[in-house]
């Protein structure tokens, strides 16, 4: 359970990393960070430093093995993420898509206006919240 | 904004406008011009976390949905992945030759069984972080939380290991003096270098990061020290520090010098740089990984 609430809470410090890094090229967050969670230095620094250099170039080992590793990505990696989509689907239904279809069936077509500027429909007694169309 | 055919929204928070501008920019989701848009757009302009959310709202048996995975997984035929590096990268770290092609096969099988679930949210908010906890949980799975399952390491002695300091590059300094800049730049550099030199945390980072940028050939980490014509290893300045964490040390100031570069608004980097980035990535991966595995 420890680990499980370390790997959570280690994920969102890379994000801050990575969100400081990308968006506006920070790279004292890493600094900050690791000065206020020291336990998780070492992770921190590593995940910048992957970050910010790299893969680097590999050896002939590792270039082989990416090779079918990628070969592998292309024959079989829709099908897998097509099983993921049907598995999800059948637990709780809780990808974005399948709200989308349940957001479909829900919404009556009187209920919604089209937004002619974002191309959506919006429901009318709520302008905020787009709705299916 | 939803860009769905028809359209739906999830309440998501985002918090980077570079990913909500990207995505806003998107054709429509699903239209030809989309599928164009994701096959040829730069990576450059095409942040990840647009493609997750465009992905994890198509439906999935839409072209355009194959295609959004296709480019999120893409590698380019020089070998580089658009946007797979650091998770590459940690990849190579954690895992032995026997063990990379498997631990990196898991941990995209991982991705893409994660992707679709809410769990897979994350992956809107911060790709890389997102790919690094599922390659996490994936060693965890393969070798068990504390590495118990771990093969057996390869002898010190090797012939393919990497933790003799005359296995790394020289200095950076001598490194820079081969390239070619514009009359302003070594200084500049090397300004910066100090500069980031000076915010290390410690006297310990700071010794390293200077010897390794300031003199002519990279340092030696440790060795005897009379065997050593004119350099102390820095196991022998730091003798309560191990090389494992002398390269740690290093390779965190080699990141810290490579942002700052990147990052410097009076620079101007072109093709003579990659040299310079290739000598700060080129060091030592498989340190680290030993270094962790004996933490673990």
């Amino acid at each position: 359970m420890t680990n499980e609430m370390n790997i959570d809470k280690l994920s969102e410090l890379f994000a801050q990393i990575e969100r400081a890094w990308l968006d506006h090229r920070d790279r004292r967050m890493v600094r900050d960070l690791s000065e206020k969670y020291p336990e998780f230095r070492d992770e921190l620094c590593e995940f910048f430093e992957d970050l910010v250099l790299g893969p680097g170039t590999p050896t002939d080992e590792m270039a082989k093995a990416e090779n079918r590793v990628s070969e592998w990505l292309s024959s079989t990696g829709l099908d897998i993420a097509a099983a993921a989509v049907a598995s999800a689907r059948s637990s709780h239904g809780t990808t974005t898509a399948s709200l989308g279809k349940q957001l479909l069936k829900a919404v009556t077509p009187e209920a919604r206006k089209w937004n002619i500027q974002t191309g959506s429909f919006f429901c009318e007694n709520e302008p905020s919240r787009p709705c299916p169309a | 904004m939803n860009k769905r055919k028809g359209t739906i929204v999830l309440n998501v928070s985002y918090g980077s406008t570079r990913c909500e501008n990207a995505f806003a920019a998107f054709p429509r989701l699903g239209s030809s011009e989309y599928l164009e848009y994701v096959r040829t757009a730069e990576t450059a302009i095409l942040p990840p976390e647009a493609l997750a959310r465009a992905y994890r709202q198509l439906p999935p048996e839409d072209e355009a949905s194959a295609a959004t995975l296709k480019r999120l997984f893409r590698r380019q035929p020089s070998g580089r992945w658009d946007y797979l590096g650091p998770l590459v990268a940690y990849a190579r770290k954690r895992s032995n030759a026997n063990d990379y092609e498997d631990l990196l096969q898991d941990a995209l099988t991982k991705i893409l069984q994660i992707l679709p679930t809410a769990r897979g949210e994350f992956a809107e908010r911060a790709w890389n972080s997102f790919c690094r906890r599922e390659l996490s949980e994936a060693w965890r799975a393969r070798f068990g939380r504390r590495g118990e399952r771990l093969p057996q390491e390869d002898s010190i002695d090797g012939e393919n290991h990497h933790e003799n300091g005359d296995f790394l590059p020289r200095g950076l300094t001598s490194r820079l003096s081969t390239l070619r800049f514009k009359p302003n730049q070594v200084a500049i550099i090397e300004e910066i270098a100090l500069g980031v030199v000076a915010e290390l945390p410690n006297e310990f980072f700071r010794t390293v990061a200077s010897a390794a940028w300031f003199q002519d050939e990279r340092p030696k980490h440790s060795g005897r020290k009379e065997s050593l014509v004119g350099k102390v290893p820095l196991t022998t300045l730091f003798p309560d520090k191990s090389r494992y964490q002398i390269m740690r040390a290093e390779a965190y100031a080699d990141a810290q010098l490579a942002a700052a570069l990147l990052a410097a608004p009076n620079l101007e980097l072109d093709r003579d740089w990659n040299p310079v980035l290739e000598a700060l990535k080129a060091k030592a991966p498989q340190i680290q990984r030993r270094a962790r595995e004996r933490k673990q």
